[in-house]
């Protein structure tokens, strides 16, 4: 990955900081771009710069606010109401320009913009925070206006919170003026490792796959005390002191869940002791309901942790595991290096911190998919169970009701079916990732058809789960990718949208269908879809169907827009 | 009094320079590498050690090994 730098300060002391870093932390993964100091704006404006020789893939922009509107804020009081407004608004455009110029001339460039924070105490004193023209009301009028921008630059533009990370520290000991004075760049060396690490992070949230569930020990972790010794009245949870910050680390726990992480228990205790606490005790903000899995027994922890990736359908590589006891920490690191561990410790606000500080599990945006999956994995559990009381499978896909919504390069749709195609592993044809770019530009281009399926039954929507990418040529139609979310396995959504692809193809005067499937150490489920499709291996080697045929779905009613 | 031999360490460091070649008397004009940006960082690194913090008319100043040992050892009477 490639990452630039656009500052409006003097970098020559960071970057070796950030270099260092990155080579400890992510090693080979990334290389970075610097501009010399005061260069920003002609490396952006001038097509020939070292910045468009290099083609970042991640572009971070950290500007200062003492820079972006001048006097407006060194001298917030010589200008009247126009005047000032002036000179912000030229702050403003000037930031646009620079977004716009990127991200059309490095289309699959994404921005990473940090949020203002004024350098020290405002010039004009108290007045400053009761009048518009302060410092405090210019900040905060750049901080909601980029906010807007990741509305309008959807995907390519996301916001890195410099406002919390330089408030945590404290603007007197972040930043250090004579540094300023001397070296034109603001900040203590004291925080260089953190301002570097905050830089990497960022640019590692759009680098590496989130992880994805959070696996939780019970006994001073999610409450005080030990349950099965002291009983579900006398652990610490909801009353004044301790027991109101293990709450506030559950909701911590619940704002992940809300983000589209899942949660698990994996503790050693009586289940009938846990499971007490879980669901009686008036505190509890997690109840039962929140967890994907709840391994409460007496088993080796990296043996329930294997079984909850395994229900869960996900590698134990996007695990992490938050315990406080040190030895199980050590156990499952030693078993699982894969996972990531977080040893707990302090008091439990302590553990929001620790937390909240490890950066793998967040997300810069949300797709609707992200906020519906817990809502959705529940649906999952009850729909298995409703399978189970059917012995004959035909029966059972037909009392599901199942709706599937097909959609041709649907705008709305393209992002989710970018981050499918990026991250399906199993059922899929050939791997091929997309990001929501390329795939905009190849609909633009008319080179291919991006098909979406979304998929409801009796119990609610699964949202987008299929996604299909068709090129047409003169005489036939290739299908590039062919994907589906491992959690529709099994209830025929594949033969619906293929059908639609062939239909279409019919449709559109062509008589035959060609696709690939190159075979990955994951992707056995799709190995036989398109023999069991009707298609077979053509003497160039691509698997081909002549046109017309039969009909292959037969359980979902089909709904197309 | 000696100069505090940690500084000529430091400066050793930054300047990625050998360490025998550095005496008390050395000054900005013997060593090719002292431009104003790594002045910055033997100055930082300085403070860091010694945990002080010059002020800010008196680092450019700062351009002798005596002088730094001089101030650091004003500022940490």
């Amino acid at each position: 990955m490639k990452v630039a730098f656009l500052t409006s300060f003097n970098t020559d002391l960071l970057k070796r900081e950030c270099s260092a870093l990155a080579e400890k932390k992510f090693p080979g993964k990334f290389e970075f771009w610097w501009h010399g100091y005061g260069q920003y704006n002609q490396s952006v404006l001038d097509s020939g710069s070292g910045l468009f020789t290099f083609n970042p893939d991640i572009v971070i922009i950290h500007l200062e606010i003492e820079n972006l509107v001048g006097d407006a804020f060194s001298d917030p009081l010589l200008l009247n109401v126009e005047g000032r407004n002036a000179l912000i608004n030229s702050g403003k455009t000037a930031l646009i320009n620079i977004i716009e110029i990127l991200t059309s001339r490095i289309p699959k460039c994404r921005i990473i913009c940090e949020n203002f924070i004024s350098r020290g105490t405002p010039y004009l004193g108290v007045y400053d925070a009761n009048t518009g023209a302060g410092n405090n009301a210019v900040t905060a009028g750049f901080n909601s206006f980029i906010a807007a921008l990741t509305k309008e630059y959807a995907g390519r533009f996301f916001i890195n919170d410099y406002l919390t990370l330089v408030s945590e520290y404290g603007k007197s000991n972040w930043f250090d003026m004579r540094m300023y004075r001397l070296a034109k760049q603001p900040f203590s060396y004291k925080y260089f490792p953190a301002l570097a690490a905050h830089y990497l992070d960022a640019a590692s949230l759009l680098a590496c796959p989130r992880k994805k569930c959070i696996i939780t020990d019970l006994d001073n972790t999610l409450w005080g005390g030990i349950v099965g010794q002291e009983g579900v009245d006398n652990i610490q949870l909801g009353n004044p002191g301790i027991g109101e910050a293990y709450v506030s680390f559950q909701k911590v726990l619940l704002n992940f869940y809300r983000q589209g992480v899942f949660l698990a228990v994996c503790s050693k205790n009586n289940y009938d002791d846990a499971i007490e606490a879980i669901e009686k005790h008036p505190d509890m903000i997690l109840r039962k309901e929140y967890f994907s899995s709840l391994k409460i027994n007496w088993l080796d922890k990296a043996r329930n942790i294997k079984e909850i990736a395994n229900e869960l359908n996900i590698g134990t590589d996007s695990l992490v595991f938050i315990d406080d006891n040190p030895a199980e920490c050590e156990l499952v690191k030693q078993q699982m290096p894969e996972v990531e561990v977080i040893n707990l410790t302090g008091d439990p606000d302590n553990y929001i911190a620790q937390l909240l500080n490890y950066k793998p599990l967040q997300a810069f945006a949300l797709t609707a998919e992200d906020m519906k999956r817990n809502a959705m994995f529940r649906q999952d559990i009850k729909r298995r169970e409703y399978e189970s009381g059917f012995t004959d499978l035909d029966d059972f896909y037909r009392s599901l009701g199942m709706k599937g919504f097909v959609s041709v390069n649907s705008d709305s749709h393209i992002s989710r079916a970018a981050q499918l195609s990026q991250k399906t592993n199993q059922f899929t044809l050939t791997t091929r990732g997309y990001s929501a770019e390329v795939l905009k530009e190849l609909i633009e281009k008319g080179e291919c058809r991006v098909y979406t399926l979304k998929l409801e039954d009796k119990f609610g929507d699964n949202g987008i789960i299929a996604v299909a990418i068709v090129k047409p040529d003169a005489e036939k139609m290739h299908i590039d990718s062919f994907l589906m979310s491992c959690r529709v396995i099994g209830r025929q959504a594949e033969n619906l949208l293929m059908q639609c692809i062939l239909e279409d193809a019919y449709e559109m005067g062509r008589r035959k269908v060609t696709a690939e499937f190159i075979k990955t150490k994951k992707n056995l489920p799709a190995e036989k879809f398109l023999p069991d499709c009707g298609f077979v291996l053509n003497n160039e080697g691509l698997y081909q169907i002549n046109l017309p045929v039969e009909k292959l779905n037969h359980y979902i009613e089909l709904i197309r827009d | 009094m000696a100069v505090d031999p940690m500084i000529i360490k430091i400066m050793s460091q930054v300047f990625n320079a050998d360490i025998n070649k550095l005496t008390d008397e050395t000054t900005k004009d013997d060593i090719e590498e002292w431009d104003s940006l790594e002045h910055i960082k033997l100055i930082l690194e300085i403070e860091s050690q010694f945990n002080v913090k010059f002020s800010l008319d008196i680092i450019p100043e700062l351009v002798t090994v005596k002088r730094i040992d001089e101030e650091v050892k004003k500022l940490k009477s």
